[in-house]
């Protein structure tokens, strides 16, 4: 192994997780110094936790979609698995089931799990999955799946209406332990399989066939890749809806510092897309102050410049393969 | 015993017929070439015998078990395959892909570093190792391909138009490989255009049309 890779990875993650105690430390107090500990533990705490929970799942699924399908663009929003979440959520609200609960979750996980499948299903050919065609039909998927947000919107009762307002502008606001209930489990499990299978994604950057000729069973890793990405995506947006970028920008980055090994870059991604989301929390809730902006907007503005560097900086060097 | 066995194998894709009732056989230390003209199966005889690929019809023997009821990591240690191109990987470097030809096969890998050192300096990628996959041609990309396939120690290595992206220099290096991995008593096959590479080294000639062994 790579003694200097090893020691950039000590590195980046102590800075890492050395920044998300800081921003967990400040979201917790700031703004609130006059509040008792009850409200910050009952209000503020969940907030900040659901904040690296979904940041991190966010992350590491993006990471996983760039390494199973070697597209530099997958990414949870873009092949579709946010938005069929977020219509697995706002099918579920309009059944009356409650946002920050677990039904919801699986709601979500459901219906990310199937747009995911048709998606693979449709860029798929005699085992190979066809890059533009990923993309093409996940944008395809995420149109659907919010044109179902929008027809699931009149049948939410008016007492979930203000949550459901919250949820569609992607926000934190209406974060509770119940919901870090509904989304930490599932996504802890998602984590898991990730990082079992780091090592084995990489080699799928050689394509699928090559991979099996390397003895790495291209087809299960990829399967579970798949699951790992619903477990880590769909219950976050369920709870707090669609956060941009996140996914597509962190494993980015992070490969220009660490490279591209998964078994490194996936718990970097975990770190620091908990780290963007929370950084991102905390901006939208203090800038303009007491009004709140969607996490959102504020990940976009951060993440859409950034990842426009990189791409630019992908073109120059004629890379645009994991 | 004969090393590889196919036994009336037939392929077929979205309703082509790309392999048609093939019955061969490879013995253990022989350099197999197949030649036959664009489209007429030979990848796809090469995906058959590798595993890659399930027959339609018939069997793929390798050390008399069936293929189709071994194991990737095990298969893996049987039996070596590099594609036609092989795709992506720009941002790995060297050592990283070359360490790949050992992370997924069975068995131990006490002797791995002999080994690395060894296909290294055989197909001449020393210089290369921290190198990125991007910063390569095509001819060093595929000499990085080769030597990872090397690296699995396969008993037979099967080759589809290795030489296509290779120099003259490359060339060389790999028909100095293969004449060395074959005198060692490990297989080759391989696919080519090269007839005279063909005609001269090669132990069997598959010619290969419509996808059935016309000679051989």
């Amino acid at each position: 192994m790579n003694v200097s890779l090893r020691g950039r990875f000590a590195l980046i993650m102590m800075i890492g997780v050395m920044a998300v105690g800081v921003v967990f430390a400040a979201s917790l107090v700031t703004g609130f110094a006059d509040v008792s500990p009850q409200i910050v533990w009952s209000i503020r705490a969940p907030r900040v936790v659901l904040t690296l929970v979904v940041g991190a799942g966010l992350a590491v699924a993006g990471g996983l979609l760039q390494g199973v399908f070697g597209n530099p663009l997958a990414a949870p929003s873009i092949v579709g698995v946010s938005a069929s979440g977020a219509a697995g959520a706002s099918i579920g609200a309009a059944l009356g089931i409650p946002f920050n609960s677990i039904p919801l979750a699986f709601m979500g996980v459901i219906l990310a799990g199937v747009g995911l499948i048709v998606v693979r299903a449709i860029a798929s050919r005699d085992g190979k999955v066809n890059s533009t065609a990923l993309l093409l039909g996940g944008v395809a998927i995420s149109f659907f799946s919010l044109a179902l947000v929008l027809l699931a919107s009149p049948f939410i009762s008016r007492e979930a209406g203000r949550s459901f307002s919250f949820w569609a502008n992607g926000s934190f606001a209406l974060a509770t332990w119940s919901g870090v209930v509904a989304v930490a489990p599932l996504a802890i499990v998602g984590l898991v399989i990730a990082f079992g299978i780091a090592s084995r994604v990489d080699p799928l950057s050689l394509g699928s066939v090559a991979a099996r000729a390397l003895g790495v069973d291209a087809d299960r890793v990829t399967q579970y890749a798949l699951v790992a990405v619903v477990l880590l995506v769909a219950p976050g947006v369920t709870v707090v809806g669609i956060i941009a970028f996140v996914g597509l920008v962190v494993p980015h980055a992070l490969r220009f510092f660490l490279g591209p090994r998964n078994t490194f870059l996936l718990p970097a991604s975990a770190v620091f897309g908990g780290l963007l989301v929370a950084s991102a929390d905390f901006i939208s809730r203090n800038m303009l102050a007491p009004a709140e902006i969607p996490v959102g907007a504020v990940t976009a503005l951060v993440g859409a410049p950034v990842f426009l560097v990189l791409l630019r900086q992908m073109v120059r060097r004629g890379v645009m393969s994991i | 015993m004969a090393l590889l066995e196919l036994k009336g194998v037939s392929l077929l894709t979205s309703g082509v017929e790309r392999v048609a009732s093939v019955t061969a056989s490879v013995d253990a230390g022989q350099l197999v070439a197949i030649v036959g003209p664009n489209g007429s199966g030979k990848s796809s005889l090469l995906g058959l015998m590798a595993g890659l690929f399930t027959p339609t019809r018939g069997s793929v023997l390798l050390n008399g078990r069936l293929v189709s009821n071994m194991g990737l990591r095990e298969l893996a240690t049987e039996r070596a395959w590099l594609g036609q191109s092989t795709p992506g990987a720009d941002n790995f470097s060297v050592a990283e892909v070359l360490n790949w030809g050992r992370s997924f096969v069975a068995g131990e890998t006490s002797d791995a570093q002999s080994a690395l050192d060894e296909v290294v300096r055989v197909f001449e990628v020393q210089d290369l190792m921290t190198a990125r996959m991007y910063r390569l041609s095509g001819g060093q990309r595929q000499r990085v391909h080769l030597a990872r396939t090397w690296l699995q120690g396969a008993r037979i290595t099967l080759l589809d138009e290795p030489d296509s992206s290779l120099d003259e220099t490359g060339r060389s290096i790999l028909r100095g490989a293969v004449q060395e991995c074959v005198r060692a008593g490990r297989t080759v096959a391989l696919v080519t255009h090269d007839r005279g590479w063909a005609m001269s080294e090669a132990d069997l000639v598959w010619e290969v049309c419509a996808g059935r062994i016309v000679v051989g």
